[in-house]
């Protein structure tokens, strides 16, 4: 299931909210577990095995890591956590990258190999690092293992993060499985969060995909114009589309009393690739910074140590995107430029002015996207090529395509930057009466929920050109 | 205050919903020209999908006031400056044109489609002429807001010309339309794809100058003057023109039977629904015999034609000209297309189709 669809609006929030709220406190875990279940097997009825496997095996190693503490054999530790890695890691390249090999080989030597078509479970890339997180961290010592198989089945199935994230730490939540805060003021703030994330995806991301879709199609036949547009189109597509999912997690996860750590902070803002990705995907860079970089020996070990624990990581944090060399591509592009930015640019993106290093990051982003967004090479180095004025600058089309979407490009740039938040952040504190500004705040989520609600309806609106009885 | 803030987005959506699934359900959408989910069409198995599938299309398609929000959607739009909306250009006027890129055509399977004519042109011998119909907005290239993007019919023309016509191979005559198509806006529809009447009168033309047949005089009878077409449907606006519908008087009625059953030549019934343009024998069927009983069975000619809807207009002006005319629409009837030739005893063959629809 989705958040953006009526199934998930008119019926699921509402009544999992309501049961929720209504069932004494001690049962409200069961609830959620659950509800979160049966949001999953909505969308994927046979997979929810694999998840329910992964959950039932790393509470599993988590009890046996704790219990061989106890029984004073730590050296056999490390072998849980070797066997609960593999499996995890092996369970997600299984699903995740078998045909991506089997297609590597066969391009490579020729062999006539067939693909197997497995079907990748959603959420598998979250959900398994969120369960690496805690076995690590038993591992570690730095949690202890939960007793309890529900509570630990709801910290890996919980419904508002489980297919797109944040990836929530178990030592960020642990004390928030069985004791946790519900107030009139979290709840509003949840629901005004989530209706924010809604908008973001449903009246943002939606339509700028469009755009982006079309323009792609041209095949790198476009002029320079064109191509920027959809590139800047498909640049803030997946900032919304992303941040509004996260900003939809964390608001459900507000309204069920739960803090999840933020996972965009404007990323656009930025004035270095390097800080980029502080602002970007928070949880997933802290997750490869905790549990790759460091135990790598990150900056530990002189300047090419570091380069190399870099090319893993970011090698790795581009296929974890998805099984393709774009992504490992994009993951690569990425590692060049923050070595670049560790060596040499760190010493001048401070002295040029604001604009300057904020342009650059931007453009820097921009290409890696069109990387990202690509099939494949050949498609991403056409675009790129269009970009630069292979097929000159402007034609018709192009400013076909700005009158076209000039609105949505526009509104988009305004809200993916911190400016649009401030400005209504310091309206409202200047609203001395407390039941006046929950008023505007109410009224203002009100009209976006509607309207967000309406488009997702309209969205199914579909006229048949053809048509027979 | 805060409590309030919470029932009522917890409350609203309830409500919706059962208003959902307590008001009667809407079988039809004739604004979108297809039926609607309702309850009768539940689907009970979960593991492939199907209940959920059913559930969400049902939700949305029974959501109350559902065609008032998409015209509000669409006025939006338009407000906005968008002149491409759901697939339709809006030009000047508010004329809407169906939108296909490049993308959207795909010139491998149109010139495998050629292929598949000449091999029946030669397998037959039959004389077989082609009409590769222009969209509206290739013909009124200059009506479509400025560097709104189209595909590119003339070089697409060009490649099929060759591919029929190649070695000298005599058997088919392509009819060449454009000029005569862009040289009036009124032989489109203002919201629908197809010809209008003068229109079809024009291809008729085209058509008698290749067979060298003198045209014949017809006499036009109005049918409608409130027909939205299908691309109004797309954008359902009200300052969208009403479009006029007539028909050729055609005295005796031709006789028609559509996959075996018998039907009426104009299909008056459907001037009284949405899709209005259905009029003409009730729209799209696989197998469709027109008899003329005006011609006698020994000396009248049949006609075997290729077609989509674009041909369904035309008919009528070609039936004097015919004893039968055997229409094969082959996105409805997966037929072999020399087989029926033969069944019929074919005298010609035709293609009337716009290349966007090419199986």
């Amino acid at each position: 299931m989705v958040f953006s669809s009526a199934v998930f609006l008119l019926i699921f929030l509402p009544v999992v909210l309501l049961a929720y709220y209504i069932v004494p406190e001690r049962a409200r875990n069961p609830v959620l577990l659950g509800a979160s279940l049966l949001f999953y097997a909505w969308g994927e009825p046979v997979y929810i095995l694999i998840m329910l496997f992964s959950t039932v095996f790393d509470y599993g190693n988590g009890l046996l890591l704790e219990y061989l503490d106890a029984v004073g054999k730590a050296k056999w530790r490390k072998g849980v956590l070797a066997l609960s890695v593999t499996v995890n890691i092996g369970l997600l390249c299984f699903f995740k990258y078998t045909d991506f090999l089997i297609g590597t080989v066969d391009s490579l030597t020729g062999a006539g190999l067939s693909l197997l078509h497995i079907a990748l479970p959603v959420g598998i890339s979250f959900y398994t690092f969120q369960t690496l997180s805690y076995t690590i961290d038993v591992y570690r010592r730095q949690v202890k293992a939960q007793r309890r198989l529900l509570d630990f089945g709801m910290y890996i199935c919980m419904f508002p993060q489980l297919i797109a994230g944040p990836i929530v730490r178990y030592r960020d939540i642990e004390t928030q499985l069985h004791a946790r805060t519900l107030s009139a003021d979290s709840i509003c703030d949840g629901l005004f969060r989530f209706v924010q994330g809604l908008g973001k995806k449903v009246l943002l991301a939606n339509s700028l995909g469009i755009v982006w879709d079309e323009i792609a199609a041209l095949d790198g036949h476009q002029t320079a114009m064109t191509s920027l547009i959809g590139a800047a189109a498909y640049m803030l597509q997946i900032y919304f589309d992303f941040s509004g999912y996260s900003d939809m997690a964390i608001g459900i996860g507000k309204m069920l009393g739960f803090d999840f750590l933020e996972n965009f902070r404007y990323p656009y803002e930025s004035h270095s690739v390097t800080e980029f990705w502080r602002r970007w995907h928070i949880s997933l860079g802290t997750w490869f910074r905790e549990y790759l970089y460091i135990p790598l020996g990150g900056n530990r070990r002189g300047f090419p140590r570091q380069v190399v624990n870099l090319l893993i990581v970011w090698g790795l944090t581009g296929l974890w995107h998805g099984a393709g060399w774009n992504f490992l591509l994009w993951g690569l592009y990425f590692f060049a430029l923050l070595v670049l930015e560790k060596r040499f640019l760190s010493k001048c993106l401070p002295l040029i002015p604001s604009f300057v290093s904020r342009l650059y990051t931007l453009a820097a982003v921009l290409v890696s996207w069109v990387i990202f967004a690509s099939d494949d090479l050949s498609h991403a180095l056409g675009y790129l090529a269009s970009l630069l004025g292979r097929n000159g600058f402007a034609d018709d089309a192009a400013w076909f395509y700005l009158c076209e979407h000039w609105l949505i490009l526009a509104v988009g740039a305004f809200f993916s930057v911190s400016y649009a938040k401030s400005k209504y952040a310091k309206y409202l504190g200047k609203i001395a009466n407390e039941r006046v500004r929950l008023g505007v705040r109410m009224t203002v989520a009100a009209v976006l929920y509607a309207v967000s609600l309406l488009t997702v309806i309209n969205s199914a609106y579909n006229p048949f050109l053809y048509f027979r009885f | 205050m805060k409590k309030t803030a919470i029932v009522f987005f917890l409350a609203i959506p309830l409500l919706l919903l059962a208003m959902i699934l307590c008001s009667p359900d809407r079988a039809l959408s004739e604004a979108e020209n297809r039926p609607l989910r309702t309850k009768a069409d539940i689907r009970w198995n979960v593991m492939d999908g199907g209940f959920q599938d059913w559930l969400e299309d049902y939700l949305s398609d029974q959501f109350p006031f559902r065609d008032a929000l998409k015209r509000a959607e669409v006025r939006c739009a338009i407000a906005a400056g968008k002149r491409d909306i759901g697939g339709a250009y809006i030009g000047e006027g508010m004329r809407l044109f169906q939108k296909i890129t490049p993308a959207d055509v795909n010139q491998a399977s149109c010139l495998r489609y050629a292929r598949r004519i000449r091999r029946l042109a030669s397998e037959t011998g039959l004389p077989t002429v082609m009409i590769y119909v222009p969209s509206a907005g290739v013909a009124l290239r200059e009506e479509l807001p400025k560097g709104a993007p189209m595909y590119d019919y003339d070089a697409l023309w060009d490649s099929l010309r060759q591919e029929l016509t190649a070695d000298g191979f005599p058997g088919i005559t392509l009819i060449d339309i454009r000029k005569r198509m862009a040289a009036n806006a009124d032989h489109y529809y203002q919201s629908d794809h197809h010809w209008t009447a003068s229109g079809t009168e024009t291809v008729y033309q085209a058509w008698c100058q290749t067979h060298e047949w003198q045209p014949r005089d017809i006499e036009w009878v109005s049918a409608s003057d409130t027909f939205h077409g299908t691309l109004y449907s797309k954008v359902p606006d009200s300052r969208v023109p009403y479009d006029t519908i007539r028909l050729p008087v055609l005295d005796p009625a031709p006789q028609v039977v559509a996959d075996g059953q018998d039907i009426p030549f104009y299909d008056l019934a459907a001037l009284t629904v949405k899709d209005q343009y259905n009029v003409f024998q009730g729209g799209n069927h696989g197998i469709t015999v027109i008899t003329n009983p005006a011609l006698p069975e020994q000396d009248g000619l049949t006609l075997l034609m290729l077609k989509d809807s674009f041909a369904n207009s035309l008919v009528p002006l070609l039936v004097p000209h015919y004893r039968q005319i055997v229409l094969l629409d082959e996105r409805y009837a997966f037929v072999d297309a020399a087989q029926i030739a033969q069944t019929y005893h074919a005298d010609e063959i035709a293609v009337v189709r716009e290349i966007i629809s090419t199986p």
